[in-house]
């Protein structure tokens, strides 16, 4: 492409260092050329303003671009048809890739619609929704997929752009264009390229802002060449740097167009990439630099994937590591550099002191040194898609720069965005390559479906005129559906079609709705009538608005006919089967009937079951199942009516089947199209009949066997029995009386044999059982336990009694009477024994002075004796106890009430009641003015015994005696208190009176008179006894009303008693008795008080001194006995007469009381010493011989033992 | 001359008299009979008796007050108190005892024996 009118210097360089040394040259010549064209100033004024007149209408060079533009004028309709195309997508790509589309879409609506009609056809024969859910969602699958790829292809804009100019039809184009410019110079071809592509872009697709900026940039630059053109002229300094400038754009688009057609023939953004960097290193002296996508992390960053980057690898590591991700990309995400923040900014970064940048995050140690650097981050629709970076530029980067690239790093956003678009393209393309595979799949499926098809497809277009009838492969062929095509659905009616129909298919045409079994006629060729049916449905695009019909059609001609053929068949058919005896119902194979005869009908409606031919025979049986039951013959009962069917279906020889109360027979046969045929005949009264027969068999049996039965039992009985048997006839005469083994002889009963039964009263038959017998024999009863009397062999008297039964013939006929007569005797003796018995009891309880009740267990009166009655009677109430024994109480209470021991009042009968029910202890309670001792039993059966005694006099005399005791008692109390008081009181006179007596008796001074000596002796000594005497009343006083103390402790008795002898040997000396203390005695310890056993020892030794003869002697002895420990004190005075025995111990008692004079004493010394010993745990006891003398012997526990003896307590 | 002074307190004047007689068989001692406690008081501050001899049951003062108020006078804190009475159960003598008493001599009391049993209470 040679320069024609254009200068050298506009014609694109071949390289960088030609363009240079050309640009070092026009430096020269301006320089130069300055002094030289200074002196043709004016002339060259002159020229320029001419030629700057001219510029202002456009230079020639740029006029035919006008007819370029008229020429795509023509290529816009295409666009625009585009623009009306399919879908109303705006179509940027070219026509083969609208019509590629086209094509794709109608193939597969044609395919949608061919699935649509199988489907209708398939439905009208299967009802099978899967089937059609199926299919509906693989052709929605498949527009889908369509429309994306399509979409894809036509909003990728710029390929389709660069196909216009470059590929195929592009280059037609293009040629067409420079035909019609008829001026293919480069660089019209390059105005011409970047016209039409702003052109293209502004007309096919406003998307691509990209493309219409880059479209305007070279326009701009284009004027800006012209201008320069003038600049240069007029300035060669300006013209200088204008054409530097001009230069670098040059250069720039012509990389770029290399770029782009290298990238439109192979995609390969890396070699364009790389291709576009080199030139703008060069173009920029720069040393290295990268372009890259800009895309966004998951997180929304943005991060750089580099599609060219020169290498800056300064060590084994780093070369290696460009060496594998350079060629698929490096990606750089951290944002905290120079080209981070373009990218973040948006915003190109210039950086001419990096090393103190303080956007700069640092470089990795090795990095080249990075002098200056320039980010530039490439917009797209405001968004950053791309990323150049170049550094290392000699006197660093400005913003002059970035405008004079503007252009280039435009149309490298454009370049990223078409390896975007065309990125998506391929995956577009790869889905619509598999969308095609499955789709050419489901073709094939379909045509094999259509192929079995003898149904019609037809489709209509939006306005439902019928479009378009296909027949299917096996559809007839003498029938042309063809003829409907034009019809306007629901408008233009053809005749054959119902009234019904027509408004069904109008109504549903009108809605847009889907409609079914629209009935039409249509003639055939050879002039016959056809009916056939049609369905239909709605078809939607894909924006959901209605697009026409489709619809199947299909001859039922023969349908109906074979139809009305079958139905008449089937009529006479049940017609025949009405006559026939029994049931007959056919069933389909299906198991749905078919027909049924008057019978079978009837049966069924007295079920209340429908008998619609179409219904379900095993829905008829199960019915029949659950209201009747239905037993097979075996007497199996038929789970359901399935059951009885899948017996039926087995045709097996006629087998009885019982349904409720009724029997069949039931025959199922199968007919040749599988049609069942069921015939069943009521024999309810055969089987009845042959049943009763049966039964009758059974009880003849039965009888027979029973009656062996009978008469074995019966022989046996009577072996057994102690029973009489016998017969009365049917003249009620005695024909036989047979005696058991075990029965009383008696000739009496044998008597009866002939005798007229009815008239006879035997013997001790009373007349209540003659009557009776008499009256069940008249009206053929049973009667039982008629007594009377007979005489035993023995002549004894037996009380007897007869049972009997009538017996009847098998026609009711009356036969006579049999029975058994039974020895009672001993029943009736005992019974009598028992009443007998009862009756004393009942008189004896009658007799008791008490009240006695029987009360039920449930609390009810049964009996009670007179007492009862008679109390009640007294008090006003009635005679007989109300019926519960509680209300009666009640009565009581509300009489008075009942009153207990304690003196509380029972609060009701009820409480009362309980108490007896309980059975406690008997219990004292007071009612109707008595007190009574209560006692309840429970007898065995559970009745209550209540029993009462009268202790009313008991409990009076119990209060008196309890008075008499506390007056007693009181008295006792003043008895001793007036006694202590006396013997205290005693004291003082006899003070006076023995101190009186003893000072006159021991005065030295005075002699008295002998006589008078004795007086007052004898006075001394009355009082010292009357002391003594004083002093042991309180002793024996005390210890009876237990006021004595005791000092019970550890001690040796021989010390007691060994100072109780010498106390007492002034006394045994003044009566010249002899104390003998056996040396032997045991020195033993007992737990005792000493001074209470001083006591007792010396009441002994006073008694046997008192009762010693004279000069006789009394023997002391403490032994061990046993446990014990024994004093004995001996006298060998006159001993104790016997009469005396039982009352020595009492007070004041004293041996020959009577006979003897007393001796002196007060006798309460051994009633004392008795007391003592008892107190302390032991006993004291005394033998005797009249005339020999007395040894009483005191017993106390040895200490050892008594302390084991309290321990055991 | 007479070495022991012992008063004897009594309500009854018999007693007195042969309580008396029967302690002055000693010669060593010096009776002197008061009817009252608060008399013997009087006689135990002015006389100052060696031994003192109570009867309990005595209107006015009985023998038991007598003993405790004697107790207060400085010169009988250590008198010797005799209780001469009828009541001698244990339980009337070991309260007695508790009292301070130097003795309990059960009425009727040996009259021949009694100054040398009095003796016995007698500071040596």
């Amino acid at each position: 492409m040679a320069p024609v009118s254009t200068p050298d210097s506009l014609r694109v360089p071949s390289n960088t260092a030609a363009y240079a040394s050309k640009l070092r040259t026009i430096r020269i010549w301006a320089v130069a050329g300055l002094a030289l064209f200074a002196g043709t100033c004016v002339a060259l004024a002159v020229l320029l303003l001419s030629q700057a007149q001219q510029g202002v209408s456009l230079p020639s060079a740029m006029t035919p671009s006008f007819e370029f533009r008229a020429t795509l004028e023509k290529l816009v309709p295409v666009v625009q048809n585009a623009e009306n195309g399919v879908r109303g997508v705006i179509l940027s790509g070219n026509e083969a890739a609208q019509a590629a589309y086209r094509q794709q879409r109608q193939v597969l609506v044609a395919q949608a619609a061919q699935i649509e009609r199988l489907f209708e056809a398939h439905r009208a024969h299967r009802h099978d929704t899967d089937f059609r859910a199926l299919l509906t969602d693989l052709v929605s699958q498949k527009l889908a997929a369509m429309d994306r790829v399509v979409t894809a292809r036509m909003t990728v804009g710029i390929a389709p752009a660069m196909a216009l100019v470059n590929t195929g039809r592009g280059f037609a184009l293009t040629a067409e264009i420079t035909k019609a410019i008829q001026r293919p110079i480069a660089e019209e071809v390059l105005v011409a390229q970047s016209l039409l592509v702003g052109e293209t872009r502004n007309v096919t697709s406003t998307a691509n802002i990209g493309l219409m900026i880059l479209a305007t940039l070279f326009l701009v630059v284009a004027a800006s060449v012209l201008m320069m053109l003038h600049l240069v002229a007029r300035n060669f300094a300006a013209e200088q740097r204008a054409r530097d400038k001009l230069v670098r754009n040059q250069e720039l688009l012509a990389a770029l167009n290399k770029a782009q057609a290298a990238f439109i023939a192979t995609c390969d953004i890396k070699t364009l990439s790389e291709t576009l960097l080199a030139v703008l290193l060069q173009t920029t002296g720069s040393e290295y630099g990268f372009i890259g996508d800009v895309l966004l992390r998951s997180d929304g960053k943005p991060y750089l994937k580099t599609h060219a980057i020169t290498n800056i690898a300064w060590n084994a590591e780093t070369r290696k590591f460009y060496d594998d991700n350079a060629p698929k990309g490096m990606e750089f995400g951290n944002l905290k550099t120079l080209f981070g923040v373009a990218m973040t900014s948006g915003e190109p970064v210039i950086a001419n002191n990096p090393a103190n940048d303080r956007r700069r995050g640092g470089l990795p140690s090795g990095h080249p040194p990075l002098n200056a650097f320039l980010g530039v981050p490439i917009k797209a629709a405001g968004n950053v898609v791309g990323m150049v970076g170049i550094a290392n530029r000699r006197g660093g980067y400005d913003s002059a720069l970035v405008e004079d690239f503007n252009s280039f790093f435009t149309a490298i956003g454009s370049l990223i965005l078409a390896y975007r678009a065309e990125i998506a393209r391929r995956d577009g393309e790869a889905a619509l390559t598999a969308a095609l595979a499955e789709a050419q799949t489901s073709k094939s499926r379909l045509n094999d479906f259509a192929d079995l098809s003898n149904d019609w497809f037809w489709e209509s277009d939006l306005d439902c005129v019928i479009g378009s009838v296909t027949a299917g492969s096996n559809s007839p062929s003498s029938i042309d559906l063809t003829q409907f095509v034009g019809i306007r659905m629901g408008i233009d009616r053809t005749p054959g079609i119902t009234d019904d129909d027509w408004l069904m298919v109008s109504t549903a045409v009108t809605e847009r709705k889907p409609f079914r079994q629209f009935t039409f006629k249509v003639r055939d060729r050879d002039g016959r009538n056809h009916t056939l049916t049609s369905a239909a449905k709605p078809i939607l695009d894909a924006a959901g608005g209605f697009a026409g019909y489709i619809g199947t059609a299909r001859d039922i001609t023969f349908e109906i006919e074979a139809r009305t053929v079958l139905d008449d068949a089937q009529r006479k058919l049940v017609r025949a089967m009405d006559a026939a005896p029994g049931a007959i119902s056919l069933v389909a194979p299906d198991g749905t009937l078919i027909g049924s005869n008057a019978e079978a009908r009837a049966a069924r409606e007295r079920d209340g079951h429908t008998t619609m031919p179409g219904t379900s025979y095993i829905a008829h049986l199960d019915k029949a199942s659950a209201k009747h039951g239905i037993y097979f013959a075996d007497g199996t009962q038929a789970e359901s009516g399935g059951a009885v069917y899948a017996h039926l279906v087995q045709c097996g020889p006629a087998s009885e089947i019982q349904i409720g109360s009724r029997w069949y027979l039931v025959r199922a046969t199968k007919l040749y199209d599988g049609t069942l045929v069921v015939g069943s005949s009521d024999i309810t009264d055969l089987k009845l009949r042959e049943a009763e027969l049966t039964e009758a068999r059974f009880l003849a049996q039965r009888a027979t066997r029973q009656a062996q039965e009978s008469e074995a039992r019966f022989r046996e009985f009577a072996d057994t029995s102690s029973d009489w048997f016998w017969d009365i006839d049917v003249d009620l005469v005695a024909t036989s009386m047979i005696a058991g083994r075990g029965a009383p002889p008696t000739d009496d009963l044998k008597s009866y044999i002939g005798k007229r039964i009815l008239a006879f009263q035997p013997p001790g038959m009373s007349e209540a059982d003659f009557l009776r017998r008499n009256e069940a024999l008249a009206r053929r009863e049973p009667y039982r336990d008629i007594r009377f009397q007979v005489a035993d062999s023995e002549g004894r008297i037996l009380t007897v009694s007869s049972n009997a039964i009538p017996r009847f013939g098998a026609d009711g006929e009356f036969l006579g009477y049999r029975g058994t007569t039974r020895d009672i005797t001993v029943e009736v003796e005992a019974r009598a024994a028992f009443d007998a018995a009862q009756n004393r009891m009942l008189e004896a309880i009658d007799a008791t002075p008490g009240i006695f009740l029987l009360i039920d267990p449930d609390g009810y009166y049964v009996a009670s004796n007179k007492r009862v009655g008679m109390m009640r009677q007294q008090h006003g109430l009635s005679i007989a106890p109300s019926a519960r024994y509680a209300d009666s109480l009640q009565q009581w209470i509300e009489r008075g009430g009942i009153q207990y021991n304690d003196g509380s009042f029972a609060a009701s009968g009820e409480e009362v009641y309980q108490r007896l029910t309980a059975c406690g202890e008997p219990f004292e309670a007071k009612l109707g003015g008595t007190w009574n001792n209560v006692r309840s039993v429970k007898l065995a059966d559970g009745t209550l015994a209540v029993s009462a005694s009268d202790i009313t006099e008991l409990k009076a005399r119990e209060r008196e005696l309890s008075e008499a005791k506390e007056t007693a008692e009181l008295a006792n109390r003043y008895k001793t208190e007036f006694l202590a008081t006396m013997s205290h009181e005693l004291r003082n006179p006899l003070t006076s009176i023995i101190g009186a007596l003893s000072i006159v008796i021991a005065n030295p001074g005075s002699a008295l008179p002998e006589k008078v000596a004795r007086l007052m002796n004898m006075a001394l000594d009355n009082s010292r006894r009357l002391v003594k005497l004083i002093n042991e009343s309180l002793d024996i006083e005390k210890i009876e009303s237990g006021l004595a103390s005791y000092n019970v402790v550890p001690m040796k008795f021989l010390d007691t008693v060994y100072g109780a002898v010498e106390a007492m040997r002034g006394l045994a000396a003044s009566r010249g008795v002899m104390i003998l203390l056996d040396p032997d005695s045991a020195p033993d310890v007992i737990r005792g008080d000493a001074d209470r056993l001083h006591q007792v020892a010396t009441n002994l030794l006073s008694n046997a001194i008192k009762f010693s003869p004279p000069n006789g002697e009394v023997a002391v002895s403490i032994r061990r006995l046993g446990a014990n420990l024994r004093l004995s004190v001996a006298d060998r005075g006159a001993g104790i007469p016997e009469a005396f025995h039982p009352r020595i111990f009492n007070r004041f008692a004293q041996a020959g009381i009577d006979a003897a004079p007393a001796k002196e004493g007060s006798g309460l010394g051994l009633s004392i010493a008795q007391s003592i010993v008892v107190q302390l745990g032991g006993k004291i006891s005394f033998e005797t011989t009249e005339g020999s003398g007395t040894t009483f012997h005191v017993d106390l526990p040895l200490a050892d033992v008594k302390a084991k003896q309290d321990d055991a307590a | 001359m007479n070495r022991y002074r012992i008063l004897c307190v009594d309500d009854e004047s018999d007693i007195r008299e042969i309580a008396a007689l029967a302690l002055e068989a000693d010669p060593d001692f010096e009776v002197k009979t008061c009817e009252t406690g608060d008399v013997a008081l009087e006689l135990a501050s002015h006389w100052c008796p060696h031994l003192i001899l109570l009867d309990w049951v005595m209107p006015g003062l009985n023998g038991t007050e007598t003993l405790k108020r004697l107790r207060l006078i400085p010169d009988h804190a250590k008198t010797p108190v005799v209780f001469v009475t009828a009541h001698t159960t244990s339980r009337e003598v070991a309260r007695l005892m508790s009292l301070g008493a130097a003795g309990i001599v059960p009425k009727p009391f040996d009259a021949a024996k009694f100054a040398s049993l009095m003796r016995n209470f007698l500071p040596k």
